[in-house]
């Protein structure tokens, strides 16, 4: 069994759609269950150097470490009693499980581009209206006082985290003071040991809080 | 009398035709030319402008703007996405089986909402399907172009479809039930013959890898893009139950009780509308494709302006005066009918002529004409790809969609790479069409 030639392509568009990491974690679920490690590890060879994040998530898998299944406890900890959340990038799976799990919060999605275009309707559409599209350029709207930012973290280094670019255009220190809580989630707990491309470098200063899966 | 016979006439031509060489202007030539028409038909003395508007089928435009609303609400309840998901696992992701079942399922579709809307909604999903397959160019022309035309022939199928079925209906030309019964299973020939054809002969397939793996992988990536969509049945409950009182009214209700095809349009929207209050007042104000209304407005001015010099009657003589049988003159009015469509697209040449149409009615059955005009335009859309407003719609959607083969070269879809599909649907579609003109003629449907 090998693998087909649009693999890359279709985990770019997956990844579009579903934010890395949880592209990242069905293809190497489904690649698993149709081949075993073999097709696995030829996937990671093929996709991984593009795409640092799958590369994570299937040296894991080979390693008998499969992603762990998602628990936004600790998340809703330390978004205390926000009664908005403002979401930066997209993780579908993680999303999925916040956004049951904040059943009376209201919660507005930013959505940026980053070199990777997803479908905005259709991102939107999987959430059931519980889930705003707001713009960049409505970002202080969502400020105040019982309000909370929460962007997805892809490990960290030192000082800094790898977050999706569009963190880098919202969180600037004229909007940072304005929300109560600014929670980085960390959807990888493992910072990529390949050129993290897609992803960018930010200093972990403002947020107030980091939560692991 | 004479000089409006050249005027007007040549008004309307010239628009058809810049019209279609500068189609992104089309609704701009075309209302500015309707104007010019008015103006020439009162300064001539033909007809005054308030002569003309009452000659204009409002009825058609009410049930285009109503079914569109309906369309919406189906859109907004997720209807399309839904559905979308449920080709995608019917097709088993397989690259044969995609193109069958899209095409079956947008000609479902079509036959009752606007293709329009299904085609936004569904071809994305499609865009996906041929994205994650690294197609050659050759399938993804013919998987896109015999989806158009699946969309042409379920807006011919029933008599809520398509304009040009919509305008059968209106006038009292054929009742909704009479329409429905003799143009569905015409339009199923051509889209069966069209997919056998192409997957027999044509086999566009053939170069497209087709594995396990990639079909698995396929499948679970849209699902997972769909994983949270659900059909919002506070929407769609009240669309539907309104739709399906439209048809029963439509089926059932005698036309002695005068209330007609349109009326019953208008109340049925009414009524989902207002189910949906809040949803129905924004689509009230935002959801009507004013571009279509003003772009068959504008087409209803000018065939009303030429109408009153009497010239789509002459037509009919000469056509009736062709020296060859009553079949032979059917057949010239059908392939002119198709030729016609396929340069200056639908709505122009069934507004034009639909007059003609009326005059040959008096001598040949009218089903045998009404039906075999709607076949032979849904040809014509499906001839070129700029013929039908959903051509040029699924060429930028699909040059949005940027997808690639196997190399990652990018695959276009425009006139070209569409043109071999056309081809083949304007004969299969045309064939049928001239096929069931002749067996009306001969009382085969009676």
């Amino acid at each position: 069994m090998t693998l087909p030639a649009s693999a890359s392509s279709a985990f770019r568009l997956s990844a579009a759609e579903l934010g890395m990491c949880s592209a990242a974690r069905l293809f190497a679920a489904e690649l698993h269950a149709a081949g075993g490690a073999p097709l696995l590890e030829e996937a990671r060879d093929r996709i991984g150097p593009d795409y640092p994040i799958f590369d994570i998530v299937a040296s894991e898998t080979l390693e008998g470490r499969p992603p762990a299944r998602i628990n936004p406890a600790s998340v809703v900890t330390a978004l205390g009693s926000a009664k908005l959340v403002l979401v930066i990038g997209i993780e579908a799976y993680f999303l999925d499980a916040l956004v049951a799990a904040l059943p009376a919060a209201r919660i507005g999605l930013v959505l940026g581009e980053g070199g990777l275009e997803g479908e905005r309707r259709r991102i939107l559409a999987n959430f059931g209206g519980r889930v705003e599209d707001v713009p960049l350029s409505d970002v202080l709207r969502w400020a105040g006082r019982r309000s909370a930012m929460l962007t997805f973290i892809y490990g960290t280094v030192s000082t800094n985290a790898y977050v999706a670019p569009v963190w880098l255009r919202v969180a600037g220190p004229d909007v940072r003071p304005q929300f109560r809580t600014l929670v980085g989630w960390d959807v990888l707990n493992r910072a990529p040991a390949l050129y993290p491309r897609w992803v960018v470098e930010a200093p972990l200063e403002p947020f107030s809080c980091l939560v692991g899966i | 009398m004479s000089s409006a016979r050249v005027i007007l006439p040549s008004i309307l031509v010239l628009a058809i035709v810049i019209q279609a060489l500068v189609p992104s202007r089309r609704v701009l030539i075309v209302a500015t030319a309707a104007s010019v028409a008015c103006l020439a038909s009162a300064t001539l003395g033909v007809a005054t402008p308030p002569r003309i508007f009452a000659d204009v089928p409002w009825d058609v435009l009410v049930i285009l703007v109503a079914l569109g609303l309906i369309s919406r609400m189906f859109a907004e309840a997720g209807l399309f996405d839904r559905l979308a998901v449920s080709a995608t696992r019917a097709s088993r992701a397989d690259p044969l089986r995609v193109l069958g079942v899209f095409a079956v399922a947008m000609y479902i579709i079509s036959g009752v909402v606007n293709n329009i809307t299904a085609l936004v909604l569904v071809l994305p999903v499609l865009h996906v399907l041929l994205k994650l397959s690294a197609p050659s160019k050759r399938y993804v022309g013919w998987t896109i172009g015999v989806m158009l035309v699946a969309c042409n022939l379920g807006g011919a199928a029933t008599p809520i479809g398509d304009f040009p079925a919509i305008l059968l209906l209106s006038g009292g030309r054929m009742t909704f039930l009479g329409y429905l019964r003799l143009a569905a299973p015409a339009t199923l020939a051509a889209l069966l013959i069209l997919l056998a054809l192409v997957l027999l002969f044509v086999r566009p397939t053939a170069d497209v890898a087709r594995d396990k793996v990639s079909a698995r992988l396929t499948r679970a990536i849209v699902e997972a893009m769909f994983r949270g969509v659900v059909i919002d049945r506070r929407t769609f409950v009240p669309a539907a139950i309104s739709l399906g009182l439209m048809l029963a009214a439509w089926t059932l209700m005698p036309a002695s009780w005068g209330i007609t095809p349109d009326l019953i349009c208008w109340l049925g929207v009414g009524l989902a509308l207002s189910l949906r209050h809040a949803l129905g007042e924004r689509l009230a104000r935002d959801g009507i494709d004013s571009e279509a209304t003003l772009f068959l407005l504008s087409l209803f001015v000018m065939v009303g302006a030429v109408r009153k010099t009497g010239i789509f009657e002459e037509i009919a003589r000469s056509i009736q005066s062709l020296p060859v049988s009553q079949a032979g003159q059917l057949v010239a009015f059908l392939a002119l009918a198709g030729v016609l469509t396929g340069v200056f697209s639908a709505g122009p040449s069934m507004a034009a002529l639909l007059d003609v149409a009326d005059a040959l009615s008096h001598r040949m059955p009218p089903r045998a004409v009404y039906v075999g005009l709607a076949l032979a335009v849904c040809a014509g859309s499906s001839f070129f790809l700029t013929a039908a407003t959903s051509g040029p719609l699924a060429q930028a959607l699909t040059e949005r969609a940027d997808i690639r083969d196997g190399e990652g070269r990018p695959i276009r879809f425009g006139f070209f790479e569409f043109l071999p599909a056309g081809i083949l649907s304007f004969c299969v579609i045309e064939g049928v069409a001239i096929v069931y003109g002749l067996l009306s003629l001969r009382g085969a449907f009676e």
